[in-house]
């Protein structure tokens, strides 16, 4: 038996649907991208070449949600470690994608270097909680020109999980396929053994970025897996209310569906949810906000109506230290999340509303998460489980300490074992004499110094490197090695 | 309707953001034969910068400053011609030119530090995102502004602060202008690296930054905000 929370009824969900409909057809989209407004053109849909703005009609909305396959599988460069989201299992990734590091050592928040992400991955291969990749934090030591391309590189050469990443411009599609070729033997290949998806960020209200999109309606065409994830405001780039918030946001995924499904139908997508409020007093998104549970319910329920998988935002906090604020906010958001049944959740590893990186809080949200996953997994109650026998046996007065079964279901996983949360008595942690942040810090460096990811073969490294250093023939040569691991 | 009684009226639909009240209110002032720099100053000048007091101590919501300064805007476009008709010391708010930088349509930033600017009296010249370098010229210099506030949410957008930065020099129009920048990559360090004036990183910074730039500076006129 596994628990869940449910939040819209059917009609509920069908006014939302109906009303995102209505917004597509009444309202419209900019997509800003030529390329974008030609495949809408094409498929005789009211392009205004003065605003440009399209507008869709329903039933085209209709027919390229029926083309959305229903499980999407994610697959890593250790074929073990394959994802596949819309099985109902709950996965949690890397929270993507902060500009800064926290050193917890000395409290100081500086800007990230490539290090920083190399660390950080490495770190998190070593992770249960970590189902896959998405690149934490930007190396800003990296040329903007090839810096998503130097993301993924670090992805696929410091973790053998799944790499999930954005693509910012056109011009990197050419280098991402030559990626592909390396690392599959040909790029066609991608098809059957996705390595490396995408996320992709509408502007809310209602527009795409036009070179992101671009990008992605060429590898839409190749079949890479697209995480749409729409960043409404409620209060400022959607309405206040949380219904007016997820309805803008279905009508952003939707305008999605359409185009990516009109690049290539049956290109597998997910709904991710990027929505919550805006703090009103300072103006600045609100992670850690209670509205965001309810935000993530709502959207998941409608996600799976659709029948296509949903990444929830969860594990996820405005503090700004691994302390109490970060642990409520962060379990509150990933619990309900899970609970909901979101395929992935993606929070584990930042701070400061998604900006500010920190390792010590890699390994407390790896904790957070595998609590998470307990409470998930829920209990069986059958005739064993139930244990009717045992009890009669034990009887008034004894105990269940020495029996076989408790062992056997102690190793079978029934009780959850902390691996960071204190437990025993007041004097045992006076003695330890370690703080919280001491003993996450303890953990990284434990985990750094131990874990050895599995490497990349030497041909594939360079032949990434090779292509990084056609991308940018100014980047430094040490930086392409510590990126490739070349 | 006494001057007090037309004061603590034009406290009220200033405070409530009631813009359609707050231009009754401003037009009934000036035919009942009341000053129209005092009602400016003494009514929706200090209506305006109690709302602001409120809003900074944590009191009022974003929204309620936002149709706070909608309704003074309003109240001024009634004022203003009526204190330019009769020739006496104007009341010539400085100018701000807002834009989000080329390639980047990220708004709602951008959006807040401008409504906050002009709750604090500034008048803003806002160019929408995708701001190219010859637009954000072309407006300072249009609008004799003397200030330029940029944003950028993208690491891949912020290079084109520097352009324009270095536009305004070319263009000579850099010593006359403080530059100001923002959103969420943008550091201190950056903003020192490309020769900004200043950076900010929410709403209520960039309106205290502005503010303090503001007196810093020798003004060609003083804004309501300054006003003693």
């Amino acid at each position: 038996m596994q628990p869940s929370l449910r939040l819209m009824d059917r009609e509920a969900i069908c006014r939302v649907h109906e009303g995102a409909l209505d917004i597509l057809e009444r309202v419209g989209v900019r997509y800003g991208s030529g390329k974008a407004e030609a495949l809408l053109q094409e498929a005789g849909q009211k392009f205004d070449p003065r605003t440009r703005t399209v507008r869709i009609a329903p039933d085209l909305v209709q027919r390229c949600l029926a083309l959305l396959p229903h499980e999407v599988l994610l697959a890593a460069r250790d074929p073990r470690r394959d994802v596949v989201l819309g099985t109902g299992k709950v996965h949690a990734c890397l929270d993507g994608q902060g500009t800064f590091t926290l050193d917890a050592a000395t409290g100081v928040k500086r800007v990230s270097t490539l290090e920083d992400l190399v660390q950080a991955t490495r770190l998190s291969d070593a992770l249960e909680s970590v189902d896959y990749y998405w690149a934490p934090v930007l190396p800003g030591d990296v040329p903007d020109s090839v810096r998503t391309l130097v993301e993924a590189v670090t992805g696929f050469t410091h973790t053998s999980r799944h790499v999930q990443h954005e693509i910012r411009s056109p011009a990197h599609v050419p280098f991402l396929l030559e990626m592909f070729d390396v690392l599959l033997g040909d790029r066609r290949r991608h098809r059957d053994r996705p390595i490396f998806s995408l996320t992709v960020c509408p502007v809310s209200p209602l527009q795409h970025e036009a070179e992101m999109t671009t990008a992605c309606v060429d590898l839409a065409r190749c079949f890479v897996p697209i995480v749409l994830m729409p960043v409404a405001l409620a209060g400022a780039t959607a309405p206040v209310t949380l219904a007016g918030a997820v309805l803008q946001t279905v009508a952003e995924f939707l305008s999605g569906v359409v185009l990516y499904q009109l690049a290539q139908p049956g290109c597998p997508m997910v709904l991710g949810i990027g929505a919550t409020i805006l703090d009103m007093h300072t103006g600045l998104y609100a992670a850690g906000a209670p509205e965001l549970p309810l935000l993530n319910l709502a959207l998941t329920e409608i996600g799976h109506h659709y029948g296509v998988p949903v990444m929830a935002q969860g594990v996820v906090t405005d503090a700004k230290t691994p302390g109490v604020q970060a642990g409520y906010e962060k379990m509150a958001s990933g619990l309900t999340a899970a609970l909901a049944g979101s395929d992935v959740i993606n929070g584990l590893g930042l701070l400061d509303s998604h900006q500010l990186m920190c390792l010590e809080q890699l390994v407390i949200d790896d904790e957070i998460f595998r609590m998470i996953r307990r409470v998930v997994r829920g209990f069986e109650a059958d005739r064993e489980h139930l244990m009717l026998d045992l009890i009669g046996e034990v009887g008034i007065g004894g105990n269940f300490l020495g029996k076989r079964s408790t062992l056997k279901y102690l190793k079978a996983g029934e009780h959850f074992q902390p691996r960071f949360s204190h437990r025993g008595s007041y004097d045992s942690w006076l003695r330890r004499n370690q703080s919280e942040l001491d003993t996450a810090r303890e953990q990284v460096r434990r985990i750094l110094k131990e874990h050895g990811v599995l490497a990349l073969p030497a041909e594939a490294a360079r032949g990434l490197r090779e292509i990084l250093g056609r991308a940018d023939p100014s980047m430094p040569a040490e930086r392409l090695a510590m990126g490739s691991g070349a | 309707m006494d001057e007090k009684t037309m004061y603590e009226k034009i406290q009220v639909s200033v405070a409530e953001g009631d813009a359609e009240r707050a231009g009754d209110l401003a037009r009934e002032a000036i035919q009942s034969g009341l000053d129209p720099l005092q009602v400016l100053d003494n009514g929706y000048t200090r209506a305006l910068r109690t709302v602001g007091a409120r809003w900074e101590a944590g009191e009022l919501y974003l929204p309620e400053m936002i149709l706070a300064a909608e309704a003074m805007k309003v109240a001024l476009g009634v004022l203003q011609p009526e204190i330019l008709r009769r020739g006496g010391p104007t009341r010539t708010p400085i100018c701000c030119v807002l834009g989000t930088v080329r390639g980047d349509i990220h708004d709602i930033g951008k959006s807040i530090v401008g409504a906050m600017l002009e709750a604090a009296g500034f008048e803003v010249v806002d160019l929408g995102t995708d701001v190219d370098t010859a637009r954000f010229i072309s407006a300072v210099r249009e609008k004799k502004a003397s200030f330029v506030g940029m944003s950028a949410l993208l690491t891949t957008t912020m290079p084109e602060m520097k352009i324009v930065i270095d536009e305004l020099k070319e263009s000579g129009l850099r010593p006359a202008v403080r530059v100001v920048i923002g959103g969420a990559p943008v550091t201190r360090e950056y903003a020192d690296e490309i020769g900004a004036d200043g950076f900010a990183k929410d709403g209520l910074e960039a309106m205290r930054l502005f503010q303090s730039l503001a007196a810093a500076s020798p003004a060609k006129a003083a804004a309501p905000a300054r006003e003693a």
